[in-house]
């Protein structure tokens, strides 16, 4: 019972990044504060990133962000629950594409998702890495006419999750 | 006795049981999100944010400050009276102006210097935030500001002994602001005006006043707002009116546009505060904007 408190894996360190591409301004913003636990026993994944934790070169985007387009204080969480298809090796080192699918949720809308992404093992320490896109409109995320040439209607998210074992805090 | 013993030693254990079986039970979506919430110890109470789209709320200056990095370019204008009628194409063939270059040294210090056609005034001010508004904490944002004005018109009478410092006024302002919620902002602003000469001896030097004005969201990019100071009797001409100003914030990407409508010509704040010279009910008003346009200088690391 006890080896399968240590098939949990976690980091809060997490890293995720978005890039909007458009005619105007090409806008990318990270995130080194994104939340990820993983069960190898049974594949379950949970992802949790604060909205406010992603930095923009400028400020003022930054203030947008949260304030028009994912209105953050309404929303506070972007939330991915889902299970990874393959056997999740920790052994021994590694690496091999794994087949995610769930739920995301942004911007108080779910949608349901799967994706393709890169696991590896090395000295026993998991990790998770992968991209894809995301159109706005799915999530209810409208740009104004005015920035239109600003914002990206599909914006590219890569993560990359370094695990580690889970330690009950006391 | 024997069996009293036992029977203690068996709820021991099951309760011993009972305490240890929630962390080693199977691990479910549930539980790896428990886990989560038990790593994740609180932080500190989340800061609110754009309690106003600019750092001037019309006329005068709001709680906002500069980001860190960030140098904001304004130009404002002030057009002449509405009530002069078609021949000054209602007052639009009148135009006051000011420049203005503020900069964010740091997040909650921000240093700004102008220029106003307006009697060819010079104006500097130091702003810092000195308490932050938090979700569920402190419940307004206090922020100071102290500016300087310098009026370069050439002395009215050249011949009698004119000093430099007659051309100098002060203003120091208070400004509490809340967001009570994401459509509404409400903010205070004690406010004192010092001038070193006034025209005549009823006239005081010391001007004490309050502001009060607020911000109501329409639209995600449209604001009204609107800003009244209230001078308290006894300090000035009575040919001076209090400045009232309402208007419309417009956010574009990197640009804040605000449109109002003021009683004031000065945008510097001895000139505002003390020496407003429109009146509303008479069609004395101003029609005027602020062009807001941030750039980022440097990005500050984390």
């Amino acid at each position: 019972m006890i080896a399968s408190a240590q098939s949990v894996y976690m980091t809060n360190t997490g890293k995720v990044t978005f890039y909007s591409k458009a005619p105007l301004e090409d806008i990318e913003a990270t995130s080194n504060k994104a939340n990820c636990i993983v069960n190898t026993s049974n594949g379950e994944v949970l992802s949790i990133i604060a909205i406010r934790t992603f930095k923009f070169a400028k400020a003022l985007m930054e203030e947008h962000f949260n304030e028009k387009y994912l209105e953050s204080d309404k929303y506070k969480d972007a939330t991915f629950k889902g299970k990874i298809a393959e056997a999740l090796v920790t052994n021994r080192d590694t690496s091999y594409n794994v087949n995610v699918t769930g739920t995301m949720k942004i911007h108080g809308v779910e949608q349901p998702a799967s994706y393709t992404a890169a696991y590896s093992v090395k000295g026993g320490m998991p990790s998770l890495e992968g991209s894809f896109n995301i159109a706005l409109k799915d999530y209810n995320i409208t740009i104004p006419k005015l920035v239109i040439e600003n914002i990206a209607e599909v914006v590219k998210v890569t993560c990359k999750f370094d695990l580690s074992p889970y330690q009950k805090k006391n | 006795m024997r069996n009293i013993h036992t029977g203690m030693f068996m709820r021991k254990v099951l309760l011993t049981c009972a305490v240890l079986l929630p962390s080693y039970a199977l691990f479910a979506q549930d539980d790896l999100m428990k886990i989560m919430e038990q790593q994740n110890t609180k932080t500190k109470k989340e800061e609110v944010t754009a309690t106003f789209k600019s750092i001037r709320l019309i006329n005068g200056h709001d709680i906002e400050t500069c980001k860190q990095g960030e140098l904001l370019f304004t130009v404002q204008h002030r057009f002449g009276q509405i009530n002069q009628g078609s021949y000054e194409f209602f007052g639009l063939d009148q135009a006051t102006m000011r420049l203005g270059f503020d900069y964010g040294v740091f997040n909650w210090l921000t240093v700004g210097v102008g220029r106003s056609t307006f009697e060819k005034t010079y104006d500097g001010f130091l702003k810092a935030k000195l308490l932050k508004q938090r979700k569920g904490g402190t419940p307004v944002t206090i922020t100071g500001v102290s500016a300087m004005q310098i009026n370069t018109l050439r002395f009215s009478d050249p011949d009698r002994k004119n000093y430099f410092s007659s051309r100098l006024t002060y203003s120091h302002q208070l400004l509490i602001a809340s967001k009570v919620s994401n459509t509404f902002s409400l903010q205070l602003m004690p406010s004192y005006v010092h001038r070193n000469l006034v025209p005549t001896a009823s006239e005081k030097n010391d001007v004490f006043a309050l502001g009060g004005g607020g911000r109501i969201r329409l639209s995600r990019s449209v604001n009204f707002t609107a800003e009244y100071y209230y001078v308290f009797p006894g300090q000035i001409s009575s040919t001076y009116k209090n400045s009232l100003a309402v208007g419309f914030d417009i956010e574009t990407g990197g640009h804040v546009f605000q449109v109002h409508f003021t009683n004031s010509r000065s945008m510097v704040e001895k000139g505002f505060i003390a020496e407003t010279t429109g009146d509303w009910l008479d069609g004395g008003i101003h029609f005027g904007f602020n062009l807001n346009r941030v750039f980022t200088v440097y990005t500050p690391k984390e």
